[in-house]
């Protein structure tokens, strides 16, 4: 693994949202880093700003939001002085994105084939022709099965599974050397999100692409994820080699995560833990660290000072004022 | 499951349905209508009339025959004849030509205009936005007869003006025609009063599917906006731009006719429903015909196309579909 192979390096991205009632801290201070054919997972509940992280990747953020500090470094260069222009050379080329509802992110009106064609017109300047017989071999690639048929099909003839696969094509089509997944399988089936991550897994191993997974599902990075980030209040508390956070999980938050997912195998009375309270709003955030309220582990020093992040093990950190676990 | 297994063993049954469009299933949803069907067949009809009326017109529509006067339908005169002896039928098929071919340039003058404005001002936002409000709201608060009959009265010397210049300056004959003269201040005062209805409908549907995730995700491809725009945001309107077309042909129809019913639209020598019924209702009551001819023409015509765009409503309105 060296500097070289990284697609993305996030440091210190600092987004907010200027409402009316304040300045929303979004995402404070989020550093992470993918390499080429690896797949992180960014975790947390909603509204944690790990979407919004997503947004500032692609420089999506709608009106009220900026990007206020930290450097977005995608294959080499620094994206986030960049104007709206040249993102758009950027976006669908070298990052692209596939959405959570498949049938939301497709245009009802347009064949599946056509506006899988439209990223190649776009940004290769393809002809239809040429087009067309790579959107072909892109629906094969997915797994979607007459593909030249399946071309002429609307997003509402697929199945959601199908959908999901089209999507993903889409988002394959000008290999881009960074994909971001938001959600990708929350709006499947079951056994249809198993087939769409290994789907992914597959995907990512030819094409070589960092992938980063957006969820609220600790199952799926379990499954799929070489590293989890989890996120809460807009900060990283936790990350490292997914194995490492989910055996000996550091922060409190992050045993609370793992601790509200079903475990056939433990004691059925106690085998759900819910993590008490709501997460807090983020706006004017109070100092300290975001979790105490909801925390067993809370004492004067995360009232009042903001916990960095520390090492707990070989690329495991995390930032808790009480990782011995003692109060 | 290894990586090759995963990708054939995709268990999705695959026969494939035969690919139907938006429009096709539109079309099969519109076809069980039977109001609908109705509407498009008289409105179809009513088209074919008016693109040949001197053909289905027995006779000239201004000649005069002293010897009839004011007869009721007959085997010579279909519809009888007026106070000048014309015959009747012959005046009414020449009216609707007027009255569609009004309602054509109307419509599809509205339809641009309205699309424009409405499309502009969602997009763009900030004051363009606010000004393409505030003009549409201004035009709607006001009684859409009062106004076009202002602006008709205001814009005639303007438009009498500019004839006079363009014929000066090529020697189109035609552009001394008074009665060209008048459906050029037909076109203007309905187009001026009627764009801003569709103008603020597209303003809605543009700001909301602005919002779509499918907008979003063009985004997130890197489509320029003008792409977006041609590609995603215009068909995705252009449904309910049809329907509301359809529903306003008729009504352009029947508003020319009002027009020329007060005497401000279409006047002789130029065949209008409207000036007929005018000039009827002196003698209604001995010739009740020379009213309820172009009368009822004129609202089965509108009814028609009222019913086709209700039918093209129920067709191309996906919330309204489900059912």
């Amino acid at each position: 693994m060296n500097a070289d192979d990284k697609v993305i390096q996030v440091q210190s991205l600092q987004t907010r949202f200027f409402t009316q009632d304040g300045a929303v801290a979004a995402v404070e201070g989020l550093s992470f880093d993918v390499v080429s054919g690896e797949m992180i997972g960014l975790v947390g509940e909603s509204g944690c700003g790990k979407s919004t992280a997503a947004l500032s990747i692609l420089r999506l953020l709608p009106p009220q939001g900026r990007i206020v500090g930290g450097e977005i470094i995608l294959n080499g260069r620094d994206i986030v002085p960049l104007s709206n222009s040249q993102m758009r050379t950027v976006r669908g080329a070298e990052v692209a994105m596939i959405f959570q509802d498949s049938l939301a992110a497709l245009d009802p009106t347009m064949k599946v084939g056509a506006q899988l064609m439209e990223p190649l017109q776009i940004h290769r300047g393809m002809s239809g022709q040429d087009a067309r017989k790579v959107a072909a071999e892109l629906l094969a690639k997915v797994g979607i099965p007459a593909p030249e048929e399946r071309l002429e099909s609307y997003p509402h003839q697929f199945s959601g599974g199908m959908r999901q696969r089209a999507m993903i094509a889409i988002a394959l089509s000008c290999n881009p050397r960074l994909l971001i997944a938001d959600e990708p399988t929350t709006a499947l089936d079951v056994t249809v999100q198993k087939q769409i991550l290994q789907l992914m897994l597959r995907l990512r191993d030819e094409t070589g692409a960092g992938v980063v997974i957006i969820t609220h599902d600790v199952g799926v990075v379990a499954e799929t994820c070489d590293r989890v980030v989890v996120m809460y209040a807009g900060r990283e508390v936790e990350s490292g080699l997914t194995r490492e956070v989910f055996v000996a999980p550091a922060h409190p938050y992050t045993i609370g995560l793992l601790g509200s997912t079903l475990d056939l195998n433990r004691d059925r009375k106690a085998s759900l833990q819910a993590i008490p309270g709501l997460p807090p709003t983020l706006i004017n955030l109070p100092p300290g660290c975001p979790f105490w309220p909801r925390c067993a582990r809370q004492t004067e020093i995360c009232h009042a000072q903001t916990p960095v992040l520390e090492a707990v093990g070989a690329g495991h950190e995390a930032a808790c004022w009480h990782l011995d676990g003692k109060v | 499951m290894t990586a090759n297994a995963s990708a054939a063993s995709v268990s999705e049954p695959f026969a494939a349905p035969k690919p139907r469009s938006l429009w096709t299933d539109a079309a099969r949803t519109f076809s069980r209508n039977k109001a609908g069907m109705t509407g498009l067949v008289v409105a179809i009809l009513v088209l074919l009339v008016a693109a040949f009326a001197p053909l289905i017109a027995p006779y000239d529509f201004a000649d005069q025959d002293w010897d009839h006067v004011r007869e009721g339908p007959s085997a010579q005169h279909l519809m009888g004849t007026d106070s000048l002896g014309r015959d009747l039928f012959s005046r009414v098929v020449m009216g609707v030509r007027t009255a569609v071919f009004v309602a054509m340039i109307v419509t599809f003058s509205t339809a641009m205009i309205g699309v424009l404005v409405g499309a502009l001002g969602a997009l763009m936002g900030g004051w363009v936005d606010a000004v393409a409000v505030w003009i549409m709201d201004g035009l709607l608060n006001f009684p859409s007869l009062w106004l076009a009959a202002f602006v008709s009265v205001v814009s005639k010397p303007i438009i009498a003006r500019l004839a006079q210049n363009i014929y000066a300056a090529t020697q189109w004959s035609f552009m001394q025609d008074t009665v060209v003269l008048d459906y050029l201040v037909v076109f203007v005062c309905l187009s001026f009063v009627w764009w801003a209805g569709l103008g603020r409908l597209v303003r809605g549907q543009v700001l909301s599917l602005r919002e779509k995730e499918f907008i979003e995700a063009q985004r997130a491809i890197g489509a320029p906006p003008m792409w977006i725009t041609m590609r995603h945001l215009v068909p995705n309107v252009l449904g309910q731009v049809i329907v509301h077309m359809s529903s306003q042909f008729g009504f352009a129809m029947l508003s020319e006719s009002s027009l020329s019913f007060l005497g401000i639209g279409i006047r002789p020598p130029g065949a209008s429903l409207g000036a007929m019924i005018f000039a009827g209702m002196a003698n209604w009551r001995s010739d009740p015909h020379l009213v309820a001819m172009p009368g009822l023409t004129l609202a089965v015509i509108v009814l028609a196309f009222v019913f086709v765009g209700d039918a093209l409503n129920d067709a191309l309105n996906p919330r309204i579909r489900e059912r």
